[in-house]
Order: C-alpha cells, then structure tokens, then sequence
C-alpha cells in the first residue's frame, strides 16, 4: 500500500501530451503521393512530486514516443518510409515554444493549431527497400535528390506536422512490410553482422537499422 | 601516459545514463531519443553497439519494460592503468526513472537490492548473444541506483540464455556491489 502510495505520488508530476500528424508528400511522374501517421508524444516529470527524495539521475524530463513510421506509396511496389527516430523531438526543431522547454514550451506545442513544414534536414531519416522481400535491401533515400534513388520525374515535395485529436495510426507499415515484426526477433539489424565497434561502421543510422524504427508497437 | 582504470570505470559507470532510452541529456539531434546515441567513443572507449552483440529491438524492448539499461565499451589496450588488453567494459542501470507504475526502478529494482533475485531488472540483465562476436574479455561497472543483481538469469521468454561465468564483489567500489566478467566464448 505504502509503495502503491508512493507511485502514485510520482505519478502526479507534470506532464504534457499530443498527437502529431506527419504528412510526406512525393511528386511522382504519376502525381503526387502522400502518405501520413499520427504519433502520440508525451513529455512528463519522472520523479513528480517525490523529487526531494529522488536520486538525482532518476530526475528530469523524459519524452515518449508512441506511433509508427510515415510510409509513402510511390506506385509499383515502391515505398519510401519516414522512420520515428527523432519524432518526439520534431516539434522542437520546427515549431517556436517559449522558454523553458517544460512545461511551458511543451504546453505551447500541445496547443498548437495549425500545420509547420518540416526543413528537409530536420526531418526524420528517410528509407527504401530496393526488395520489398528483402530487410536487408534498405537504402537511405536523400530528401534532396529522391532521383537518386527513385528515377526521374521522383521530388520530395513537402513534409509537414500538425497537432490534431486524430486516433494514432498502426498497422500502416506493417501492411506494408509484413515481416517487420518477426525479423526484429530473428535478428539485431536488418543489415545482418554489423560491425563489432561503432567506430568502424560507415553509416550507423542504416547499419543499425532494425524494426524499432518503424514502430513502437510491435514488441509491447 | 596511462591513467588510473578507476577514473575510466567511474565515466563509463555515470554514462549508461545518458545514453538509450530514458536518458538524462538530449544532444539536440538526430539522437536525441537515444541521449548521446548509441555509437561514438568516450575518449578512447568505443561503444560496441548492443546490435552488434545480439541485443534486438524486441530484448531493448523487454528491457525497458523492466527499466534496464546496458552499453558495452572496448577500451584501447595499455591505456588506462590495470585494464587488460581488449577488455570490454559493460556499463548498466535502472531507469532513469525511480517511480512509476512501468519500467521504474522502485517496482522493477529495488526489490533485487532487498534480495528479491526475480526481480524485472534483474532477469533482463542477462546479455546475451546470437549471432555477434564474442566479448574477449569484460567488465560490468556497477550502476549507481539500485543494489547487486544475481549470478546468474536467463532472460526473457524466447531464447536460450548464456549464464554469466564469473560473479565478484568489486573490490574499487566495495561490498555490496556487483562487479561480473565473462571471458570468451568458451565461458
């Protein structure tokens, strides 16, 4: 009872929560094509009001991230997706927030009304499978030259983000990618055998890709 | 000039806590979930990624649910006085979150340091491998939160766990800490 008192107490510090939409928009020689998710992002207090007695490592604000990547249908079997790595920060890059960041400047984010671009180069990392099949196939796309990747004609047109009461998207990638969950138990990467120092890989974000980058459901 | 292993021990010990998930800094960057990130070196320890080692999305996952953390570091031979060469240096902690109804050290850890060996914490601590290299020689630093973990635990439902070879008190941090080496494969 005295423990299920003292958890309750922490959990009466602060906290602030929204749901982002991220929309990624391509122009392809087809049209444009979009696709979008919804994200749920909450800020919050670790130690609430049992700070006074909380080590101090375990003090601060901590940031979740619950939702699952941006995938984008380019037509014949192609995709590319946006992941959620850096997601729960993405506010904070692209839109403006009073000072201090917690509570006020979360605040100011979960009130926002209104859709912000996203510079290219705050955005999230962009990938492709060369075979859909195939993880180990992943590819980075660059969001200036979608060409590189895609052919003429392929041009990273917008992404944007939006605060919105819209249920959080699942399911979209892995409709897409039906082997995301059991390839995360079969093996670390997607890539298999990374490096063993980090220092001797030469493109961490693809070597150690893995299917946690594409959702945060998918071991719950 | 090498320098004194105790002061690497103690960096490497207070950074698990700024790096995976729940960290207590952000850089601002692409990492910022991640803390300091996953890869990079500490002057001259050099992260070995968890991926590298076996550890998945699914085992990250089953550790934060029981808010447990580890990062393994390789320290350069001959440069920090009574290191071995090669050693691995695994740095481990709670969450950094004390309270909390999931993935908290006070539901999760506690226990463990009141001799509750079943603890969450405790049976994820296991580092296991599949299909990556060996550690040739390592080293845990105690963390700094909650109290020594067991001798030995198989982690999780799915794989076969590898019990740890060796299990000491630290004589540089005392009694009542936790201090494990495994050696190589054959451990």
């Amino acid at each position: 009872m005295l423990l299920g008192g003292v958890l309750a107490l922490a959990g009466c510090g602060e906290k602030v929560a929204w749901k982002q939409k991220l929309t990624v928009t391509v122009e392809t020689p087809d049209g444009p094509r979009t696709g979008s998710a919804v994200q749920r992002v909450r800020i919050f207090d670790q130690a609430g009001l049992l700070e006074p007695i909380t080590p101090i490592e375990a003090r601060g604000v901590a940031n979740e991230l619950r939702g699952e990547a941006v995938a984008v249908d380019l037509g014949d079997g192609r995709y590319v997706f946006m992941l959620i790595g850096g997601a729960s920060h993405l506010t904070q890059r692209v839109l403006e927030w009073p000072e201090p960041w917690f509570p006020d400047g979360a605040r100011a984010v979960a009130r926002f009304d209104g859709t912000a671009d996203v510079p290219f180069d705050k955005a999230p990392l962009l990938v492709t499978f060369t075979d859909m099949d195939d993880p180990a196939s992943v590819k980075r796309v660059d969001p200036g030259s979608l060409a590189d990747t895609f052919g003429a004609g392929y041009r990273l047109q917008s992404i944007t983000l939006g605060i919105t009461d819209e249920p959080v998207t699942e399911g979209r990638v892995e409709a897409v990618l039906p082997w995301l969950e059991s390839i995360g138990r079969e093996r670390p990467t997607f890539i298999p055998n990374p490096p063993r120092l980090s220092t001797q890989l030469t493109d961490p974000e693809i070597q150690l890709l893995s299917s946690d980058s594409f959702s945060t459901e998918l071991y719950k | 000039m090498s320098a004194d292993k105790d002061l690497l021990l103690a960096i490497l010990s207070m950074d698990a806590y700024n790096r995976g998930y729940g960290s207590g800094v952000a850089d601002g960057g692409a990492n910022d979930p991640d803390g300091l990130g996953e890869t990079g070196q500490i002057g001259n320890a050099t992260i070995v990624p968890r991926q590298s080692v076996g550890i998945g999305p699914d085992e990250l996952q089953a550790w934060q649910n029981a808010g447990f953390y580890a990062v393994a570091y390789e320290v350069q031979a001959g440069a920090w006085e009574g290191l071995a060469e090669d050693t691995t240096v695994i740095s481990f902690r709670g969450t950094d979150r004390a309270f909390g109804w999931t993935g908290s050290d006070a539901w999760n850890g506690w226990g463990i340091g009141a001799g509750a060996f079943e603890g969450d914490q405790a049976r994820a601590h296991n580092w296991r491998r599949r299909d990556g290299p060996a550690f040739s020689k390592s080293r845990f630093v105690p963390r700094q939160g909650a109290g020594a973990l067991p001798r030995t635990r198989t982690a999780g439902p799915r794989r076969e766990g590898r019990p740890l070879a060796d299990h000491r008190t630290d004589p540089v941090y005392g009694e009542g800490t936790s201090s494990r080496a495994r050696h190589d494969a054959g451990a």
